[in-house]
């Protein structure tokens, strides 16, 4: 876990309740309310996405919406902006490759 | 000053510039004088179809095939890949009626040479699993081709400025005169004057304006088309789409189709293209309103909403931009094409509407066949301009 636990200027990390969520198809906890960009990089995740044409590694860079450099794949849903998307219980988040793909609505 | 060319060439978008590509190429000096900048009007403004099924059996088909071979043969003769790109097309059908008129569309066409055949539902899912459940069949082409409008007028007008041509931006004319010597004087706005023994009138949506400058009729109407751009997202199906209400509405004026008052006033029909750079393309509405290019926020929410009803995923999808242009319309659906019969020498090359992209090169080709050989094909006489005079007469 990378988390200020004590700031020299916000105080103490709150207590919040915390939920599940799934990455990569692993099961590890979040802050309820906390952006996903946030929850993974507390986890030690070093990079969220691959890059479409020369598979570079890619994670957060401006962490503000703009950028997209952080994008996911989030609930089968391509392309999602991490750093402004907040964590829902038993979200399933995945590293995304290039694009990514559609996952197929039954 | 006056300046001296073989062939003045009045609007510079993808007709003006494969008009003035063409004449170059068989060795004319030529000119070509747009009112704006690089790809100011309808041709920077559209999507980049290259459409079969959308044409009606007759000229408009046999010269959409002409203009296809011509854009492979120019991929080499440009020097450039184009954005061209050959995913197929497939039309959706909502129900029974839809169908009735596309499978009676669809054997005319294939008569016509063009291969195209009916989907079954499940093979249409095949082809495109995103799609709502509703759609009962679709067609499918796989003639059905693009081509990046950019790339395409950039590479005219760099071959073309190669071989001695000239485009000249920022020139609006605003007169035409024929002098003493038969040849004519175009004025621009800037005072410039180019003399040269024909003009060829590509002005698009203002090819009107352009006309009535030397007092000639040729009725052109713009008519609006909104269309917006997509962020780079992976492929939805193979191919790409559009809606038969649009194609059925065309070709059955009389038949009855549920559409909307709002459906009905923005001429809204669906368009899905998928760009080189993996953004789509979602089109469009076609409205009559003047000269006002602007996007509108009721244009762009019945596109949207139009779009996410036919492909229920794009709801996650953002879009980065919307554009319009003014597509030139005239009153019967054809272009026009050929030499006004009142005035030697000055002819018209406009009026696509829709298919300016597809029909670009053959436009040109033939226009420039026109202008140095003095011939024109018999089959491209119902394309003159001359069909307008003598409806003119009739009526007065």
């Amino acid at each position: 876990m990378q988390r200020i636990i004590e700031h020299p200027v916000l105080g103490p990390l709150p207590e919040v309740p915390m939920v599940k969520i799934i990455v990569d198809g692993e099961q590890m906890e979040a802050r309820e309310g906390e952006m996903i960009a946030a929850a993974l990089i507390a986890t030690g995740k070093k990079y969220f996405r691959k890059t479409i044409k020369t598979h570079e590694p890619r994670g957060i860079y401006c962490g503000i919406g703009r950028c997209t450099d952080c994008v996911m794949t989030v609930n089968g849903i391509p392309n999602v902006r991490t750093c402004i998307t907040p964590v829902e219980e038993g979200m399933v988040i995945e590293t995304q490759m290039g694009y990514g793909v559609w996952k197929q609505e039954q | 000053m006056v300046q001296s060319y073989d062939v003045l060439v009045i609007g510079g978008g993808i007709i003006g510039l494969s008009c003035g590509y063409y004449l170059t190429k068989q060795g004319k000096r030529v000119v070509v004088l747009e009112s704006g900048g690089f790809a100011d009007g309808a041709s920077g403004a559209c999507d980049d179809m290259i459409l079969f099924q959308s044409k009606k059996p007759g000229i408009n088909l046999e010269l959409a095939f002409e203009s296809l071979e011509l854009y492979k043969s120019l991929v080499g003769e440009l020097e450039d890949s184009l954005g061209f790109a050959n995913y197929g097309g497939m039309v959706l059908i909502e129900n029974e009626r839809e169908l009735e008129v596309m499978e009676e569309f669809v054997m005319q066409q294939r008569s016509y040479g063009l291969d195209v055949e009916i989907l079954t539902k499940a093979a249409m899912r095949k082809k495109q699993p995103f799609l709502h459940e509703r759609f009962i069949a679709s067609t499918y082409s796989p003639m059905d081709s693009q081509a990046y409008p950019f790339a395409v007028m950039h590479k005219f007008a760099r071959k073309g400025r190669q071989m001695g041509m000239q485009v000249v931006h920022k020139s609006p004319v605003v007169g035409i005169q024929k002098d003493g010597t038969g040849d004519f004087l175009v004025t621009t706005a800037q005072n410039m004057q180019y003399r040269a023994p024909h003009v060829v009138n590509a002005a698009g949506a203002w090819a009107g304006k352009v006309a009535d400058l030397i007092g000639l009729n040729v009725p052109m109407e713009p008519r609006r088309g909104q269309i917006i751009i997509t962020e780079k997202i992976p492929a939805i199906g193979e191919t790409n789409l559009w809606s038969a209400k649009y194609l059925v509405t065309k070709l059955k004026p009389g038949i009855q189709i549920d559409s909307t008052e709002e459906e009905k006033r923005l001429g809204l029909a669906f368009a899905l293209t998928r760009t080189e750079g993996d953004s789509y393309l979602i089109g469009s509405t076609r409205e009559f309103v003047g000269y006002d290019k602007r996007t509108t926020m009721e244009g762009i929410r019945a596109i949207i909403n139009q779009a996410v009803s036919f492909i229920p995923v794009l709801k996650d999808v953002n879009f980065i931009r919307a554009i319009a242009g003014l597509r030139p319309a005239t009153p019967d659906g054809k272009m026009v094409l050929g030499e006004h019969a009142g005035v030697s020498g000055f002819f018209t090359a406009a009026g696509h509407e829709g298919d300016g992209i597809s029909l670009a090169p053959i436009t040109g080709k033939l226009l420039a066949d026109m202008v140095c050989e003095g011939r024109s094909d018999a089959r491209l006489e119902e394309l003159s301009p001359n069909r307008f005079a003598s409806n003119a007469k009739e009526v007065s």
